[in-house]
């Protein structure tokens, strides 16, 4: 309504042109910032990605653990595409994805879990700490005590407290009640669960409640001192306060120790992680910082699954 | 996404488009009312603005709501993020439609009063603007918004070219002093209106690509 009674809009078209006529200098301030979109080229089949480490993120002097092209084959079928990713010490890596596109496969993968499974094979090279771990001269005894497991139902010894943490120190050969003393306390510290148990060390642990066991078992993982800690869904099986002090606890350990969880709760992952890996039917899609992850993914599937347009 | 948080962002959306036909009226209001001298007009656009306070209030606590129980990421996040940050921007444009109507109502009473011709031209570009931004937020439309960042810069141009005439008319004794000094007023909160239009069409360009692109004209 109002325009009608004042000069017709092609006065501002033309007085546009006729400001920017005036103001050569600022030609290049007038044009509209370039804004380039970031890549979102759809992705005809998950096969086509190869890797995607974000070249900010992982310093090559901090990688602990770094993929070169892993695949993981159940007899024929491809499980894992040729992943390749870096991982920097001391940092929370998680990998998230639909059922069965491959995450829990590579996480067995960093301390060769699935050597286990008949007809499974590996090939390319998985470097932890510089040293391929797929070479036959590994130890894999001694290769586990470095990369512990947690697995998604707690699964604790049918045995005391104490002596579920003292089981693998006492393999390696410490035996001195001192010592052993020591680590179990040590341990359950680390673990946020001294002050709750310091009383009970001697009764089953069975009878700990499900986020206690689950404590217990990552507290039983570090007492063979590892660098790595992977965990496999560690929170599925438990309460909301019992998550949360496992959520908690990973964060206070990523000081000492190198984690990789592999969840379906994306909340989660965005909450505990530094890194995200995304896997797609065998392939990873996108590995990047979890912040950018979440607010601005890079390729579209990621998008997609995150903001649970598919999966 | 489940059904559900598209519903969530669907309704979002729709009370924001409510909440920006309603900004846009009183700014054509007020201008109309500067326009055509009417005081009534101005005083409508006065009490029109609590309208608005309270759409912006409801927008916010639907956006809040959704941050909350739904957790949504990606664009879904920087979608309700964003919505948070223009329902500020719209409400502060309809706070300035009130600063211009309140100025108008003295104005309207002066026998002789004139609004300047750049006023108009201003008053025209920033309507146009706001009718742009308006259009670029509820379609989504990057391209729009791109076109409403330059616009910006004619409303800039304007502002200071009747600064600059007002000075002069100042000094050689022109007209009243608070002719000039609404006049000056008027001007300025037009030029807010497109300083906050620029700010919505800036988070247009984050939904779309993720990039804030804030300050990178300025360098």
């Amino acid at each position: 309504m109002f325009l009608k009674v004042l000069e017709p809009p092609r006065v501002v078209h033309t007085l546009l042109k006729v400001v920017e006529a005036q103001r050569p200098m600022s030609r290049v301030a007038l044009q509209p910032p370039s804004v380039s979109a970031a890549p979102r080229a759809h992705l005809p089949s998950a096969s086509a990605i190869t890797t995607s480490t974000p070249p900010d993120m992982v310093n090559p002097a901090d990688v602990l653990i770094e993929s070169r092209g892993v695949s993981v084959f159940y007899a024929s079928h491809e499980a894992i595409k040729g992943a390749s990713l870096s991982m920097p010490r001391n940092r929370v890596i998680a990998m998230i994805g639909p059922s069965g596109c491959g995450k829990s496969t590579f996480l067995r993968s960093i301390n060769r879990l699935n050597d286990l499974i008949p007809g499974c094979r590996v090939s390319g090279q998985l470097f932890i700490g510089g040293q391929n771990i797929y070479e036959p001269k590994v130890d894999l005894v001694a290769l586990r005590q470095k990369v512990g497991l947690v697995f998604q139902k707690p699964n604790p010894f049918p045995k005391s407290i104490y002596d579920n943490i003292a089981y693998g120190p006492r393999l390696q050969g410490v035996n001195r009640r001192s010592d052993l003393d020591g680590i179990v306390e040590d341990c359950l510290r680390k673990a946020a669960l001294w002050e709750e148990v310091k009383d009970r060390l001697v009764t089953s642990a069975l009878g700990m409640s499900g986020g206690q066991q689950q404590r217990l078992c990552i507290a039983r993982a570090l007492a063979t001192r590892p660098t790595v800690l992977l965990m496999d869904e560690p929170c599925s099986a438990l309460d909301p306060i019992a998550t949360t002090k496992i959520e908690d606890l990973i964060t206070e350990l990523r000081a000492n120790y190198t984690i990789v969880i592999v969840t379906h709760n994306m909340q989660q992952a965005a909450r505990v992680s530094d890194l995200t890996a995304f896997f797609y039917m065998g392939s990873l899609v996108e590995y990047n910082a979890t912040s950018a992850m979440f607010t601005n993914p890079m390729q579209k599937q990621t998008e997609d699954y995150i903001t649970g347009r598919f999966g | 996404m489940s059904h559900h948080l598209n519903d969530l962002l669907e309704g979002l959306r729709t009370q924001v488009a409510r909440m920006t036909t309603l900004v846009l009226q009183a700014v054509e209001q007020a201008c109309e009312a500067l326009f055509t001298a009417d005081a009534k007009l101005a005083q409508e656009t006065i009490v029109m603005d609590q309208r608005i306070d309270e759409e912006e209030v409801r927008v916010e606590k639907s956006a809040i709501d959704v941050l909350a129980l739904q957790q949504p990421a990606a664009v879904d996040l920087r979608t309700v993020a964003t919505i948070i940050k223009v329902n500020a921007d719209f409400e502060r444009i309809a706070d300035c439609a009130v600063n211009i109507a309140q100025r108008v109502l003295p104005l309207s009473q002066l026998p002789n009063y004139e609004p300047p011709s750049d006023l108009k031209l201003i008053a025209n570009t920033v309507l146009l603007t706001l009718r742009d931004t308006i259009k670029a937020f509820n379609l989504q439309d990057e391209d729009l918004a791109h076109r409403v960042l330059k616009s910006d810069d004619v409303v800039d141009a304007l502002y200071h070219q009747i600064v600059q005439d007002t000075i002069c008319l100042m000094e050689t004794g022109g007209q009243e002093a608070n002719v000039e000094l609404g006049n000056i007023m008027i001007a300025k909160n037009l030029e807010r209106i497109a300083d906050h239009c620029t700010n919505i069409a800036e988070d247009v360009i984050y939904i779309h690509t993720g990039r804030i692109i804030r300050h990178l004209r300025a360098v």
